[in-house]
Parts: C-alpha cells; sequence; structure tokens
C-alpha cells in the first residue's frame, strides 16, 4: 500500500516535471524567437551590397525585415519562410527536400562518433595504461582542434584520391542504389562523427572515472570481478544519461551546422543550403535554418531532460 | 608537466613571431606570378605556392596575423560585454531574470548558424566577425562569470564592504568582479582559441573575411580546389591551425576543460 503511494507521488512529481520542462523550453523559444526577428530587423544591412543588388555581384536575396514581430512569428508557424532566391521557391520547400540527406548524415554520424569514443573509452578503461590513456587523450584533443573540414580534406585525399576507394563526393539517394548511398555516406560520416568524437571521449571517461572512484565499485572489485565486467556490466547505467546528453546535444548542431564539411563533399544536405544561400547573401534561407537548429535543440534537450528523469529515480525524489 | 608548459609558450611566441613576420613579406604575399603557379615546397618558397604564385608561407603569415588579430578582438569585446552583463544583473534584481533568459536563448541558437546569418546581414569584414562572433561567445562567458560572481557575493568580506556603507556598484566592481578573474581567465583563452576556429570556419565557407584579406580558411578553400596536386596548401595552414589551437589548449589552466562546447562548422 504504502509503496503504491509513493509510487504515485513519483509519477505526478515526473509529470509536474516534465510539464514545467516544457512549459519553460516554450519560453525559450519565444524568446529565441524574438533576438532572431531583431538580429536581421534591426542589424546594420550591408546597404552597399543591398543597392549595388544585381547589377554587380548577381541575384542577391539580402531583404530588409519589415513585418512587426507579431506578424513575422504567426508567418512563421504557418511555415511561410518567406521565399528564396533559388528560382524563387519557398524556403520552407527547399528545406524539406534536403531534410532526408541531412538527416542520414546526422544519424549515420552520431552512430560513428558513439562507435569512436565507447571503443575507445573502453580499452582505455579495460586495460589502464599510460599507452592507452595517452592515445584517447590525444585522439580527443585532435577532433577539437581540427576543423571538420580539414579532416574532411584530409580522409579525402586519403582514401579518395590516392586508394581510390571512396567517392569523394555526391550523394546517391538509397532508393535507387542503397550500396552507392552507403558508400557515398562513409566519408561525411566518418569525418563529421570523428569531429564530435572528441567531446564524447573526454565527457565518458570523466563519467566513468567518477562512477569508478565509488565505494560500490572498490566492493563489487574487491568480491572479485574484473574491471571489464565493472565497465561493462556494473557502471553502463550511471553513464547512460551523461551519453544521451551528448548525443541529444550533438543532434542539431549535426543536422544544420556543417556546411564547411558538407561543401567538401558537395553533399546535399542542409550544410551546403547554407553555403550557397551565403553566396547569394539569402537571409531568408539561412534564417529558417537558424530556426529549425534553434527548434531542434529545444526538443532534444527537452528530450534529454526527461530521459534522465527517467533513468535515474532519485532526481525525482530530490527535489521534492 | 613544466617542461610542457615551457614547451607550449615557445611554441606560441615562435606562431607570434611567424604571425608578425608577415610585415616584412606583404609583397611576397600579394605579388602575382603566374610562372610559378603550385611549386612544391623549396629553399625559395618554404611553404610551396598557390594557385596564383603567391608565396604559401607569406600568406600563411598574414593570414595567422588576421586570425590572431581577429581572435583577439573577439575575446576583448565578448568578455568586456559578459562583465557589463554580470555587473547589471549582479547591481539590479530585476534585470538579472530578463538578462539570463536572454542569455540563455542566445545559447539555444546553433552558433555558426548565428555567426552566418550576422555576416550575411551585415557583409564581411572585421567588424562584422567581431560582432558575429562575439554574439555567440557572450551568453556563457557571461552566464560563467555571473555564476562566480554570485558565490563571491556571499562572502564574509562582501558583507563587509556592504557594511562599511561602500555602494553596491562600489562594492561589485571593486570587491566582486576581480575576485572572478579566474573564471574570466580560462574564458578568455577559450573564448580566444574557440574563436580561430571559428573564425578559420566562416572564412572557409565564405562568410568570413573577405576574399581580397589572407585568412587561414580562406586558403584552405582555396586548397581544396587543387589537393590532388598540391598537398601543402592543405597542410600547412591546416598544421599552423591544429598546432596554435593544441599550443592554447594546454596553456591554459583547465586544459581541455569541461567547459568545452564545440563551436566548430
Amino acid at each position: 500500500m504504502l509503496s503504491m503511494g509513493k509510487d504515485f507521488c513519483y509519477r505526478q512529481r515526473m509529470a509536474a516535471k516534465i510539464l514545467r520542462k516544457i512549459l519553460s523550453s516554450f519560453i525559450t523559444l519565444l524568446v529565441l524567437s524574438l533576438v532572431v526577428w531583431a538580429l536581421v530587423r534591426f542589424l546594420p544591412a550591408d546597404r552597399a551590397a543591398l543597392i549595388a543588388g544585381d547589377t554587380v555581384v548577381g541575384p542577391t536575396g539580402l531583404v530588409i525585415e519589415e513585418r512587426g514581430w507579431l506578424q513575422w512569428i504567426s508567418d512563421v508557424i504557418h511555415l511561410d519562410l518567406g521565399t528564396s532566391t533559388f528560382g524563387g521557391e519557398s524556403v520552407s520547400t527547399l528545406v524539406w527536400q534536403r531534410m532526408g540527406a541531412a538527416s542520414a548524415l546526422m544519424i549515420s554520424s552520431v552512430i560513428v562518433a558513439l562507435v569512436i569514443a565507447l571503443v575507445v573509452t573502453a580499452v582505455a578503461l579495460i586495460s589502464p595504461s599510460r599507452f592507452t590513456r595517452g592515445i584517447a587523450n590525444s585522439l580527443s584533443s585532435l577532433s577539437m582542434c581540427l576543423p571538420s573540414f580539414v579532416i574532411a580534406m584530409a580522409l579525402t585525399c586519403l582514401f579518395a584520391l590516392h586508394l581510390g576507394l571512396l567517392p569523394s563526393g555526391g550523394y546517391v539517394p538509397p532508393r535507387e542504389d542503397f550500396i552507392g548511398f552507403a558508400r557515398s555516406l562513409v566519408l561525411p560520416a566518418l569525418s563529421l562523427g570523428f569531429t564530435h568524437s572528441g567531446l564524447y571521449i573526454r565527457a565518458l571517461m570523466q563519467a566513468y572515472d567518477r562512477q569508478l572512484s565509488k565505494v560500490y565499485m572498490l566492493q563489487a572489485r574487491a568480491e572479485g570481478e574484473g574491471r571489464a565486467a565493472l565497465v561493462l556490466q556494473h557502471s553502463w547505467r550511471a553513464v547512460l544519461p551523461e551519453l544521451v546528453t551528448l548525443v541529444c546535444q550533438s543532434v542539431p548542431t549535426m543536422l544544420v551546422s556543417s556546411a564547411a564539411l558538407e561543401s567538401v563533399f558537395s553533399y546535399p544536405g542542409l550544410g551546403s543550403l547554407t553555403v550557397a544561400a551565403i553566396a547569394r547573401r539569402d537571409s531568408a534561407t539561412i534564417t529558417a535554418l537558424v530556426l529549425l537548429g534553434a527548434v531542434t535543440g529545444v526538443i532534444t534537450s527537452t528530450l534529454a531532460d526527461i530521459v534522465q528523469g527517467l533513468c535515474d529515480r532519485r532526481h525525482g525524489h530530490e527535489d521534492g | 608537466m613544466k617542461m610542457g608548459r615551457c614547451l607550449t609558450w615557445v611554441v606560441l611566441a615562435l606562431l607570434l613571431l611567424f604571425a608578425l613576420s608577415s610585415f616584412l613579406t606583404v609583397e611576397a604575399a600579394s605579388a602575382l606570378h603566374l610562372d610559378d603557379r603550385l611549386l612544391h615546397p623549396s629553399m625559395q618558397h618554404p611553404f610551396g605556392t598557390d594557385s596564383l604564385g603567391r608565396d604559401l608561407s607569406a600568406r600563411c603569415a598574414g593570414a595567422l596575423l588576421n586570425s590572431v588579430i581577429c581572435a583577439l578582438s573577439v575575446t576583448l569585446s565578448s568578455t568586456g560585454l559578459a562583465m557589463v552583463i554580470a555587473f547589471l544583473g549582479l547591481y539590479t534584481k530585476y534585470l538579472d531574470g530578463p538578462l539570463m533568459r536572454l542569455c540563455d536563448a542566445m545559447k539555444a541558437l546553433p552558433s555558426t548558424l548565428l555567426a552566418v546569418l550576422m555576416m550575411v546581414v551585415m557583409g564581411p569584414g572585421l567588424l562584422s566577425i567581431t560582432a558575429a562572433l562575439a554574439a555567440v561567445f557572450t551568453p556563457q562567458c557571461a552566464r560563467a562569470i555571473r555564476g562566480r560572481a554570485r558565490a563571491v557575493m556571499k562572502e564574509g568580506y562582501v558583507e563587509a564592504s556592504m557594511a562599511m556603507g561602500l555602494g553596491r556598484a562600489h562594492v561589485i566592481s571593486h570587491t566582486v568582479l576581480p575576485h572572478c578573474q579566474g573564471v574570466m581567465l580560462t574564458q578568455a583563452l577559450f573564448i580566444f582559441s574557440s574563436s580561430i576556429l571559428a573564425e578559420a570556419g566562416l572564412s572557409f565557407i565564405g562568410a568570413g573575411l573577405p576574399a581580397d584579406v589572407p585568412s587561414l580558411g580562406g586558403i584552405l578553400n582555396e586548397a581544396r580546389g587543387v589537393m590532388h596536386q598540391a598537398w601543402w596548401m592543405l597542410f600547412f595552414p591546416s598544421m599552423i591551425l591544429l598546432v596554435l589551437t593544441w599550443a592554447l589548449h594546454s596553456a591554459s589552466p583547465a586544459g581541455l576543460g569541461s567547459s568545452w562546447r564545440r563551436k566548430d562548422i
């Protein structure tokens, strides 16, 4: 009876917490839309380019925003994000067309980053030595200090130009040719995954180090469990929320902010849309992408919080 | 450990010297020699030449100098702005909530795209890149300084100065903020190295410095077209980027600390 009551309380508290979280992210979204609108509306625009316009640099998409915030936000909610200069197509169609390729890249890069990070951390933790720790440290520093497009170009040089194993760019839709699709995805996913894996490795190492120094780990060790069992069996549950947060943080970045990398591989994702929009100074498209990234970010961070709450039941009791 | 520290500073000093050497080689960096296109590295051209016959080492030095100037102005403006925000938030309770909401909203925006949007609206140039990157880095810096400052506010000596009748503004600016030095220094180093990477990324996709100003990202973008025949165009600028950011990270007190957020494009 008592335990049922407790459970009920827990659920209620969880529900309240989730509701509060959703409400607060809604407010963040509102403030955020105000910021974006103000940026486009009030930043000193490059008048020279506006006046020179299509006679000097070709068609430019730079428009001075004249709608008020309420009008603008209602248009945005109705997915009316304006017209791009790419043959006058609407921005939302343009973004939608590239969603498939973009999410394929995002998903495969998350997988690559996770695999690299998990393998490296597991090796460094199960057989700890200066050598394995050193490898984990330098891999993560390397991936943090090099921009993704440098890694992308280095990989292209090696695998596409010298060895000729993989295509150096382009994209094949999976419905046409699945093998070609997979082959065109390997290099972009490897480089994007590697750039994010550094962060994963560092955070995972820290989380595991915190766990492994706890008393219950010492107890397990004293009972004769090997290091592998500690890492693989006993502490992964405690590290899982950390991992979920990391992945949720990198999803929006991978989705919209891989412009340089995609332009190296001429991959038709949202990043190369950004690059094309920069060349035409098409502010409507970039605004739409900023909003898309922000909304994805808010959704994933809300999800991460909810998952964290569900993983660790103590959270519900702590602030109650 | 001490050896490593020393080495880091030596590397940073060498890079600075290399950047300053660009004042001596302005001509080599811009003079076109169409006969000398894509020459291999040699004694005369230590880094080789680019696709218009310009000396790559001179261009890299100029680009490095531009990066450093850019990163310096971003660092100064964003830490300054963050200090002002933290001060205002501590001074009046009414501003604290809205300012922090604003910072959270800015942090939730995709950072690189925010910079790209501002660059597209304002046009390329040093001033716009400083504004764009400052908008990206200020929020988290303000949050960090505010967090430390709020902890300092609870200390006994702050209470003592308040009790002595010093004004709130005076106490905050003379007692509280100076105690946040450590956080500021860490943040400044982090912003400096991240803005070097961010500037390279923005210039690479054409939303950074104008095309006629040498920048590491711009050189790498040129390298993309010729990388199958000219490895040096790719190798030297990326090595400079790697060594510089690595040295900056090992120089910072927290190392590659947990405050790291991926700012790359």
